[in-house]
């Protein structure tokens, strides 16, 4: 059903995905101890996408809607006894973190920062 | 090993078949996936179509088998960890959205509905199942990819679904397979 799809992404230069990028990104996903990450698999290179989000989501929300949002998670889960867990590391990248996944990984180690963010590839996929 | 993710017997099977032939399982998987089938709002200005219910193949598979498969795919993972505590040290459960799991694509009704429907269960375990039964929860969403099978393999699985096509004719759909 993609066939036409992708021909037509291919037709206007937008990189698609082999199915291969895919199954190299759930590769990754088993043997890395990772937890809470949504990779997103987009021109054949896989990002982080959802620790920048968290990170904009007082800018998207607003400062008082933000703790609002917080302060209700963090009341149900109370509430409900639910556990919570801390990631270790704090720091946030600014951009969506470029991850290295598959056969090609130990080859560039020094590209881990993605150079555009989600919302460039977004206008350019739309 | 054929299953059908919308009927929530055929995915326990899957697992129980799976536990009963290895004792163990590490990393569970939900792939299946449709999509959009028709056009939601293509109802014409007469009332003929919209007599109609819609079908919703393209949510029970992407939402509802998902669900179905997480429910059942943490069950087994943790009778696994408690089974193998000396061996197994990891557990993971990674579900498959969508470009269309955040992004906006007009004409992919349902099945953004759906794969944002995926994110959703992601957010809601991605801090809870790993503290509360140490299992991994990730979530991947692929942009778009070009066709993963064979034209033999895909009219295998439109045999396994001949009624549902979408407007062009074509169907797709993915699978659950075990070793």
């Amino acid at each position: 059903m993609v066939t036409g799809v992708v021909a037509a992404f291919e037709a206007n230069n937008i990189p698609v995905n082999e199915p291969g990028d895919v199954a190299d990104t759930l590769s990754h996903i088993l043997v890395q101890p990772i937890n809470g990450q949504a990779l997103y698999v987009s021109g054949g290179k896989t990002y982080e996408i959802e620790e920048r989000l968290e990170e904009v989501k007082p800018l998207w929300l607003g400062k008082q809607l933000f703790e609002e949002l917080t302060a209700g998670q963090a009341i149900l889960q109370m509430v409900c006894a639910m556990p919570v867990y801390h990631p270790s590391d704090k720091s946030l990248p600014f951009f969506n973190r470029r991850v290295q996944v598959g056969r090609n990984a130990s080859d560039a180690k020094n590209n881990s920062m993605c150079t555009c963010n989600v919302n460039i590839i977004s206008m350019i996929v739309m | 090993m054929k299953t059908d993710v919308t009927n929530y017997g055929a995915v326990l099977a899957l697992f129980r078949k799976a536990f009963a032939l290895h004792s163990r399982i590490d990393h569970a998987i939900s792939n299946a996936g449709v999509v959009e089938i028709g056009s939601l709002f293509d109802t014409g200005v007469t009332d003929d179509k919209i007599e109609e219910e819609p079908t919703t193949l393209v949510l029970d598979v992407n939402l509802k088998g998902t669900i179905f498969f997480s429910r059942i795919a943490v069950h087994f993972l943790r009778k696994s960890l408690a089974q193998n505590k000396d061996a197994q040290k990891d557990a993971s459960l990674t579900l498959v959205s969508s470009v269309a799991g955040f992004g906006d694509w007009p004409g992919l009704f349902v099945y953004s509905a759906s794969k944002h429907g995926v994110m959703g269960l992601f957010r809601s375990t991605k801090n809870f199942l790993l503290p509360s039964e140490g299992i991994r929860v990730n979530a991947v969403l692929p942009n778009m990819t070009s066709e993963w099978y064979s034209t033999e393999e895909a009219s295998k699985f439109e045999k396994l679904m001949p009624t549902h096509r979408n407007s062009n004719g074509h169907g797709r759909c993915g699978s659950i397979r075990s070793e």
